[in-house]
């Protein structure tokens, strides 16, 4: 299914139940991402797709001497890929080549044009999100403006995004539900969101073998994707289930595309890796703010530096009662939760 | 230097070669390979998607037997300490057999991980120097750097000691026996280094248990000797080696001692759990009586504790473990029913619930079962063949100086 | 404010004390990674403006020469048959907010007016706990980024004045039930 990026605007807050007395900003068009729609549907990329996947690869002289055929495709060995360094040992030059060669192979795989980037940390910023509990109604708008600006693969469908729906009066997940329809909020529910809590203590970056995953000054804990082995490691060990693998080579339509990539955020996943959420650096690092915060039509979601007193986020956590999920495992995470 | 290539010759030359029963086995483990490796080219085509492993059960069968193989493992060590340490004649000539299954089940444990793996070509990313193995703060890093370390322990012990034979020469001690130590010490790191891969989580509550070691441990030495009962009984019967009767009953008197101490842990880990009763329970719960009339698990895992009790009162009844048939019955039982326990048994429940409170169960698709199956033949065609190229050698059958 | 984890070494460290020995550390997450100077814009809060939408604004474009009755129970101004009130149970005068003199002007309690571009001012009066969550950014939505300009949406901009509570709206689409999933509840 097919919607427009410009829902993550304003009008959309106008559809979704509220009274018409709202009017879009101006400039609020700007913030919201730019995407190359287009029309032209289903083109199949089945074949290519794999190709850079690579074919014969040498395996695991760490664990094993033996050798190991991969991924049969039609494409060729891309050796430099290959032998890719880690991303944090690349100098600028090696990077920019990188960004070329996913854009590349993005518009060979997947016919569309993109632009890869990676926007560094803000020198003195960490961000954080606060999330109402007493606002959110579970809408799940947040879930799809997610995956429409991350190019999550469409099938099988991965969402960083979980709405829980607990009873009124319950903090226990175990108790929830994730497949609720219909109108919401229900009688006497309440609805929690979960994604990555980007944990200052995180046992993903502890658990992985090859130091795949690290988290950065800004504290988002991000991903180099082409250097994920795909243990699932980090899997077993996140206690939020934010951690999502792709089983598949992500399916994505050309018009479903985000061009606006961030090599280590919302770059088109290959197959046998991990991903998660990473608050839409590519976004964030220059201002603007995640998908998810632009497309709830509530206002639940806040988000900021929470090193600047100024910020909502900190504001939030230093005057009202806020709480984080699983306090007691000691993850320190930077999403928290409040009811006003 | 020719003399270690003849070595290798002639080592494949006798694996080569054998009886119609022999060629046999081979081809019936060959046809296991053969299934496994048609499964693995899908996997290898379309992915991970062709298990049924999911974002919620991230880890199934293959994790569940990389498990239960390191407990085969680090077994060997109940030959390797009786028989290097107290020189017991009668263990000393089987010594070999148990660490040639030690290396066997070794193998199985990268097999196993490395079809597991979404990204096997990136492996060498680990590699200290090239790659950046995240040392010492990921368990994965240390479980990587125990199994090979001891997969080479393994492999020089008996490697220089049927070389020796080869050649005829008595075995230099301080070439082997330092390691013989060592690997006694590794092979109890290589069961809890794996524990703490599971226990090391507070997120996964139900494997967060400071028992979870020790009760691998235990298992492992049960489960281990009843395989080895079993090896040994298979070799016995070839012919190709005359095993004292002292063996099997050292091997069953261990057993008694590891069932019911496993039991007992067991116990103590059910008790923790349901009567502490917090939400945690869920997949003790899910495992042992299931939610909300689900559990795959549930007929499983009682099967695999029945089996269990079925060992135990064979090893425990004079009656019964003297007579070979019902000692391999108990054994086989032993066997299955630990890789029940602490394979699946173990893993999956660790993911019901998940942490976000979804309910998602588990069972291995077809793709899983037969690359499973496909590593167990070819670890147990390894197995068959070095032993059989290692009795040869210590029997004296293969010499370097023997005319041909 | 003090992000601090509770052990400084991390519960792992400690079992592995031993080993920190033999390797160096994982390396400070700023290794290798310059840090872009902040050019930025500091972060600015604009309150949205509201006059400017009103539909027919300035009122006393009409009701410099025509206006109703201070109570026009029970269907409501005659001229603003759409307005549904369900607010303030009870008091139904327009004149408790909307200024009789000057229409285009809100009257406050307290006997002052204000416009209708600072109408939280008016809102404020009753729900000043509201207000003060509003005021720090922990209630209502804003819309532009955390840096720059951001504009506060104010209450009218979510809640109708007329009728505050929000309505129930359709969720969108769940997650796929999983093909393992055992269900909960009505499912």
């Amino acid at each position: 299914m097919w919607r427009r990026k410009s829902k993550v605007t304003l009008h959309v807050l106008q559809q979704r139940g509220r009274e018409a007395t709202t009017a879009p900003l101006a400039g609020q068009a700007e913030a919201s991402p730019s995407c190359e729609a287009t029309s032209d549907h289903a083109r199949s990329a089945s074949c290519s797709r794999r190709g850079f996947l690579g074919t014969l690869a040498t395996t695991a002289a760490a664990t094993t001497a033996t050798t190991a055929a991969a991924a049969a495709g039609c494409g060729t060995i891309d050796w430099d890929q290959f032998f890719q360094k880690h991303y944090k040992e690349m100098t600028v030059e090696e990077k920019a080549l990188v960004f070329e060669r996913v854009a590349r192979q993005t518009k060979a795989n997947y016919g569309a044009d993109v632009r890869v980037s990676d926007p560094a940390p803000i020198e003195g910023v960490g961000f954080a999100f606060c999330i109402s509990l007493s606002v959110c109604n579970g809408n799940r708008a947040c879930v799809h403006a997610c995956v429409e600006e991350n190019n999550q693969g469409r099938d099988p469908a991965i969402q960083y995004i979980k709405v829980v729906e607990l009873d009124r009066g319950s903090l226990n997940l175990e108790g929830g539900d994730l497949y609720y329809e219909g109108e919401v909020p229900k009688k006497d529910k309440v609805y929690l969101p979960m994604q990555c809590n980007q944990c200052d203590n995180p046992p993903c970056v502890t658990a992985c073998p090859v130091e795949a995953t690290w988290k950065e000054p800004d504290g988002i804990v991000v991903i180099d994707y082409d250097w994920c082995i795909g243990c699932r490691y980090c899997m077993a060990a996140c206690p939020y289930e934010a951690r999502r693998f792709n089983y598949a080579t992500p399916k994505l339509e050309r018009f479903q595309i985000n061009g606006n990539q961030g090599y280590l955020s919302n770059r088109i996943r290959p197959r046998g890796v991990v991903e998660k959420c990473h608050f839409c650096l590519h976004r964030t690092r220059n201002g603007a703010y995640p998908a998810c915060l632009e497309a709830c039509p509530t206002g639940a979601r806040k988000f900021g530096d929470l090193n600047d007193p100024e910020s909502e986020v900190a504001q939030i956590v230093r005057k009202k009662r806020v709480f984080v999920l699983k306090e007691e495992l000691n993850t320190v995470p930077r999403i928290y939760y409040f009811f006003d | 230097m020719s003399t270690y290539i003849r070595y290798w010759l002639d080592m494949l030359r006798c694996v080569a070669t054998g009886s119609l029963a022999y060629y046999l086995w081979l081809g019936f483990l060959g046809l296991g390979i053969m299934a496994g490796g048609v499964a693995l080219s899908q996997q290898i085509e379309h992915g991970l998607v062709v298990t049924n492993m999911s974002d919620h059960v991230s880890w199934g069968a293959y994790i569940a037997n990389f498990t239960y193989l390191v407990g085969v493992a680090a077994a060997s060590v109940l030959l390797v300490v009786p028989s290097y340490v107290y020189h017991r004649k009668d263990l000393k000539q089987v010594v070999l057999i148990g660490e040639l299954l030690a290396v066997s089940a070794i193998v199985m444990c990268l097999a196993f991980v490395m079809v597991d793996m979404g990204r096997p070509e990136r492996g060498f990313h680990m590699l200290p120097g090239y790659g950046r193995l995240n040392f010492p703060s990921s368990i994965l890093a240390w479980d990587v750097i125990v199994l090979n370390g001891y997969l080479v322990l393994n492999l020089h012990v008996p490697g220089y000691l049927l070389y020796k034979a080869y050649k005829g020469e008595t075995p230099h001690r301080r070439y082997y026996l330092p390691l013989v130590f060592l690997s006694i010490a590794w092979a109890v790191s290589i069961h809890t280094v794996t524990a703490f891969l599971y226990s090391g989580f507070a997120g996964r509550p139900f494997w967060n248990t400071a028992i979870l070691a020790p009760r691998f441990l235990v298992s492992a030495f049960a489960s281990g000797p009843a395989l080895l009962i079993i090896a040994l009984y298979v070799i016995k019967r070839t012919g190709t080696l005359e095993i004292a009767t002292s063996v099997f009953d050292y091997l069953r008197r261990v057993m008694t001692f590891t069932i019911p101490l496993n039991f007992f842990l067991l116990g103590c880990e059910v008790f923790a759990e349901f009567y502490t009763d917090s939400v945690h329970v869920m997949s003790a719960q899910y495992l042992f009586f299931g939610i909300n009339g689900h559990g795959m698990l549930v007929p499983y895992i009682w099967s695999g504790l029945a089996m269990n009790l079925f060992a135990l009162v064979v090893v425990l009844t004079p009656k019964l473990h003297t007579q070979p048939a019902w000692l391999l019955a108990g054994s086989a039982f032993c066997v299955m029913g630990i890789w029940i326990e602490k394979g699946m048994g173990l893993i999956i429940p660790g993911f019901i619930p998940s942490p976000a409170g979804d309910l998602v169960e588990y069972a291995p698709s077809m793709v899983e079962f037969w690359v499973s199956i496909g590593i167990w033949s070819f670890g147990i065609a390894l197995f068959t063949m070095m032993t059989k190229a290692a009795l040869a050698l210590t029997s004296g059958r293969l010499r370097a100086n023997r005319p041909t | 404010m003090q992000r601090r984890q509770i052990t400084t070494i991390g519960a792992r460290g400690v079992v592995f004390l031993a080993a920190v020995g033999l390797t160096n550390c994982t390396a400070p997450p700023t290794a290798n990674r310059s840090r872009a100077a902040d050019e930025l814009p500091a972060g600015r809060v604009a309150i949205s403006g509201r006059e400017g939408r009103i539909r027919q604004f300035p009122c006393e474009g009409c009701h410099d020469k025509v206006d109703a009755d201070d109570m026009p129970v029970p269907d409501g101004p005659a001229k603003h048959q759409s307005i549904e009130i369900a607010h303030f149970s009870g008091a139904r005068s327009c004149n408790i907010c909307h200024d009789p003199t000057n229409r285009d002007r809100l009257r406050l309690l307290k006997g002052s007016t204000t416009s209708f571009d600072a109408s939280h001012l008016q809102c404020g009066q009753c729900h000043g706990e509201k207000m003060r969550d509003w005021n720090i950014g922990a209630h209502g939505k804003h819309v532009g980024g955390w840096r720059g300009t951001k504009h506060r949406l104010t209450c009218v901009d979510c809640h109708n004045p007329h009728k505050p509570a929000r309505a129930t709206m359709q969720a969108e689409a769940p997650p796929a039930f999983p093909r393992f999933g055992i269900p909960k509840g009505a499912h």
